[in-house]
């Protein structure tokens, strides 16, 4: 069972990243202010002296490692993985997440030649990484799966980019879980649930009526409640993990909190919330955590089981476990307990069951279960 | 937290160790979590870390267990020189710190049970009748540690209700020590009279622990059957009152009163009383109840493969019908709609069964009769077994038949979640036993109405008839060779 972390590598020397979080107000009291660092401070990823100690607390919180965006810049791909691949190992790896959106390139499919340079290109960017291995292959998330307009054409491209590359296959992950598995017969392994402000997984807690909206505009109620959007955070999460074995092999998404006001200040804004007044609730989010572990353990064979946090320092969007200033510890401990606890249930089932060599042998019998009751009734 | 110091007198060297609460990975800095553990049974194991890790040492200071203390801030308390037992509490009389010599933990271990760790001048009374020595007693004027909360975030489930029980089997202890010259002599027992699959628990716990520091169990005499089929080590003290409503009409610390009156004075002054009931919230553990049991009855616990829940189980064993047809006994009503399995998904697993050949049995559901089960009564643990007896596996959700076939029979088994934690009442799969739920991030929210989610009456969070029919077609073929037609 791997546990990846999201890891936003902005944070550097020329400290814009800090001072947008630092300078960040939100323009309602129904938006919740977003959080500093505590312990790690506002680093530099750029001196090993900050970086190290970031991967050294990852650790200490269980992970196996961080997943860093790659997108196409100044003629090549480019990632800041090496800023923190000298602290890494084999118990630590870093796995890329192919930002592909903006690569009007892939939206062609007359252009099949160029992609195969551009695949090539995205293949060297993996080389030479600590590897985050998902059954023995390099694990590359692909971000915007539906922008690839010949999704199949891409996916044997970038498989035969790394075997020319010396790489150990790919094990890729389209970022589109709630799809029914559609992309996985475009030849994806498997599926990764969407941020929460892409997937809204239950309905929201506020849906504005029409005076609400007047009364908006006469100054008596504040916008927020009728232009952005509050979900319940234990129903958002039990929404993604209901009837999760139909959507294909689908990677849990865990994240403690989220509220994204800073990139839609004029609302449209996603806000997760909790019966009271904080962003986060350790106890809810320990649960999601564990349970997500123990469904991947389930549903996934051996050596692919994986989860994803949502980040590790997404301060922008409060989904980080990084300690903070407002609430020190708690999230990280969380995390790390969640963890502790996921890992231990999964040994205490001793790979007794599902005997992994035997589920498809049992996906056949449900399929077999599933067809005879449609046939009854 | 948990904390203590090991301190050489001589040479005034103090060897810290700070603990917490494991989650599982039982590292070196973590001590097992049991929620039937009494706080003291942590004294004895904070005592037991540094006894190991300082053998020289001739005094151990350990923090209250009930208190999130560490070694830097007991340090700050402590007198100098510190010679002798001694007790350090807060201005109202709440414990800090205990001040122990070595010998006495040693010579004395089972008996540091008795400490209420709630309320120091019992627990100085106890110590200095114990030892025959004279014991400091220093007031903190500045600290009130004020009323402790029913839970804490340690995961201390407690409340000043709960914490008069532990007075009171502190004051027992006393009482019985002064008055008895052979108080050494004088057997613990521990209090946990019910439900029907704790006392399986707690039986089957008794089993398997090498040196008890418990030889007595208190246990509701209507559950004289169960304790009996469970083959329990423990000597059975009865306790003729009906088990604690679950309706939470009469409250733990009521009924313990009750208790106390039925059981009498000579039952009093012959048992150390311990009481074993709920002391921290059970979900906060990630462990099996058993293994949490076994830590109570004096096990300690250093990693992870010591536990039964990773090892094979002490008792196994299956159905001697030829596999054809299979056979399947279920008890799916859990005696709330929330708790019971989903009426659909219960119509679609025994017509689907009836399909596939297979012969189900209902406990007490004539209404799936119509769908092709076969419903009979099973109320009394012997007719429950002679059930499962003549089934090849048993499917149950998280109650008594369950605990128990799986347990005390060792039938191959499998067991449904809904609210409650599949961690700590169906962990550790075998051959012969697995747990199945939906996972869902909402489990276990421990719901006794309705669900807290989507406000229905039943829990999403038990699998889907495919799913649990395709396990029961794993075991089958694992345990039995027989696979679907």
């Amino acid at each position: 069972m791997k546990i990846l972390a999201q890891f936003d590598t902005r944070f550097q020397r020329d400290g814009a990243m800090w001072q947008r979080l630092r300078e960040a107000r939100p323009a309602s009291r129904q938006l919740y202010p977003l959080n500093l660092p505590a312990s790690l401070g506002a680093y530099d990823l750029t001196d090993p002296a900050q970086a190290g100690p970031v991967v050294a607390l990852a650790r200490q919180a269980g992970l196996d490692g961080f997943v860093v965006d790659c997108e196409w810049r100044d003629g090549d791909y480019r990632h800041d993985a090496a800023l923190l691949a000298p602290f890494c190992d084999e118990k630590f790896g870093l796995a890329l997440r192919w930002r592909n959106g903006p690569e009007t390139l892939w939206t062609d499919p007359a252009s099949i030649l160029d992609m195969e340079e551009r695949v090539n290109a995205l293949a060297a960017a993996m080389t030479g990484l600590p590897p985050v291995l998902l059954g023995g292959r390099l694990a590359l998330i692909i971000d915007q799966p539906k922008q690839l307009a010949a999704a199949s054409a891409v996916v044997a491209l970038l498989r035969r980019a790394a075997a020319a590359a010396g790489l150990p296959g790919l094990y890729l992950i389209a970022c589109r879980a709630e799809d029914k598995g559609r992309f996985l017969s475009s030849g994806f392994d498997a599926l990764i649930d969407p941020p929460p402000d892409e997937w809204h997984s239950c309905k929201p807690e506020n849906r504005a009526s029409g005076l609400d909206f007047l009364e908006v505009l006469a100054g008596l109620k504040d916008s927020s409640l009728s232009l952005d959007k509050f979900f319940p955070y234990l129903a958002f999460t039990v929404g993604r993990m209901l009837n999760r074995e139909f959507r294909g092999r689908s990677v849990p998404l865990v994240f403690p909190a989220f509220h994204d006001w800073l990139s839609h200040q004029n609302g449209g804004a996603t806000q997760l919330v909790n019966g009271g007044q904080q962003p986060a609730d350790p106890l809810m989010f320990g649960m999601f955590l564990e349970n997500a572990m123990l469904f991947a353990d389930r549903h996934f064979p051996p050596g692919e089981a994986v989860v994803l946090l949502q980040s590790w320092n997404g301060w922008l969007d409060g989904s980080q476990i990084e300690p903070s200033l407002l609430d020190g510890d708690l999230i990280f401990i969380a995390t790390r307990n969640a963890i502790d606890r996921g890992r231990y249930m999964i040994r205490s089932r001793g790979g007794q069951y599902p005997a992994r060599d035997r589920q498809s042998q049992i996906d056949a019998v449900c399929r077999a279960t599933r067809a005879l009751v449609t046939r009854k009734g | 937290m948990l904390s203590g110091l090991a301190i050489q007198a001589v040479s005034g060297r103090a060897q810290a160790a700070d603990y917490i609460f494991s989650k599982g990975a039982l590292r070196s800095g973590e001590i097992f979590d049991s929620s039937t553990s009494p706080p003291a049974r942590y004294i004895i194991e904070v005592a037991r870390r540094l006894i190991e890790a300082a053998p020289k040492a001739d005094l151990l200071v350990i923090a209250n267990p009930l208190l999130p203390l560490k070694t830097q801030q007991i340090s700050e308390w402590l007198p100098a020189p510190l010679a002798g037992p001694l007790l350090v509490s807060d201005q109202d009389n709440f414990p800090l710190l205990y001040c122990l010599p070595r010998q006495f933990v040693l010579e004395f271990e089972r008996f540091l049970l008795t400490l209420s760790c709630v309320d120091s001048a019992l627990d100085h009374r106890l110590i200095e009748v114990m030892t025959g020595m004279k014991a400091g007693l220093n007031r903190l004027r500045k600290l009130q540690i004020g009323p402790y909360p029913v839970s804490t975030p340690t995961g201390w489930f407690q409340g000043s209700e709960r914490q008069k029980l532990l007075k009171i089997t502190a004051a027992n202890a006393i009482k019985i020590i002064e008055a008895r010259r052979d108080w050494r002599d004088v057997k613990l027992a521990a209090y946990h009279p019910y439900h029907a699959g704790s006392i399986v628990f707690f039986a089957m716990a008794s089993r398997d622990v090498a040196t008890p520091l418990i030889e007595r169990h208190v246990v509701c005499s209507s559950y004289r059957d169960i304790f009996a089929a469970s083959g329990s080590r423990l000597e059975p003290v009865w306790l003729k009152l009906p088990y604690l409503p679950r309706d939470a009409s009469v409250g733990e610390p009521q009924y313990f009163g009750h208790a106390l009156d039925r059981l009498g004075d000579d039952v009093l002054a012959d048992n150390f009383l311990i009481f074993m009931r709920y002391s921290r919230s059970t979900g906060f553990s990630p462990f099996h109840r058993i293994d949490q049991d076994r830590f109570s009855l004096g096990e300690s616990f250093t990693d992870p493969a010591q536990l039964r829940q990773m090892r094979p189980p002490l008792v196994k064993d299956r159905c001697r019908l030829p596999p054809e047809p299979l056979r399947l006994l279920f008890h799916i009503t859990g005696g709330l709609p929330i708790k019971n399995y989903p009426l659909d998904y219960c119509k679609v697993v025994m017509r689907a069964l009836r399909e596939f050949g297979v012969v189900p049995t209902v406990i007490n559901r004539p209404d799936l009769e119509e769908y092709g089960a076969i419903s009979i009564d099973a109320d009394e643990t012997d007719r429950l077994s002679d059930a499962v007896r003549a089934h090849h596996i048993f499917v149950g959700l998280d109650s008594f038949p369950h605990h128990f076939v799986k347990n005390v029979l060792g039938w191959p088994s499998i067991g449904m979640f809904g609210t409650t934690g599949a961690a700590n009442f169906g962990g550790g799969w075998h051959e012969h036993y697995r747990a199945l739920d939906e996972n869902l991030s909402c489990h276990p929210c421990g719901a006794e109405n309705s669900c807290p989610v989507f406000r229905g009456p039943e829990c999403l969070n038990y699998v889907k008839p495919e799913a649990l029919i395709a396990a029961i077609f794993a075991m089958a073929e694992q345990v039995y060779g027989w696979s679907p037609p």
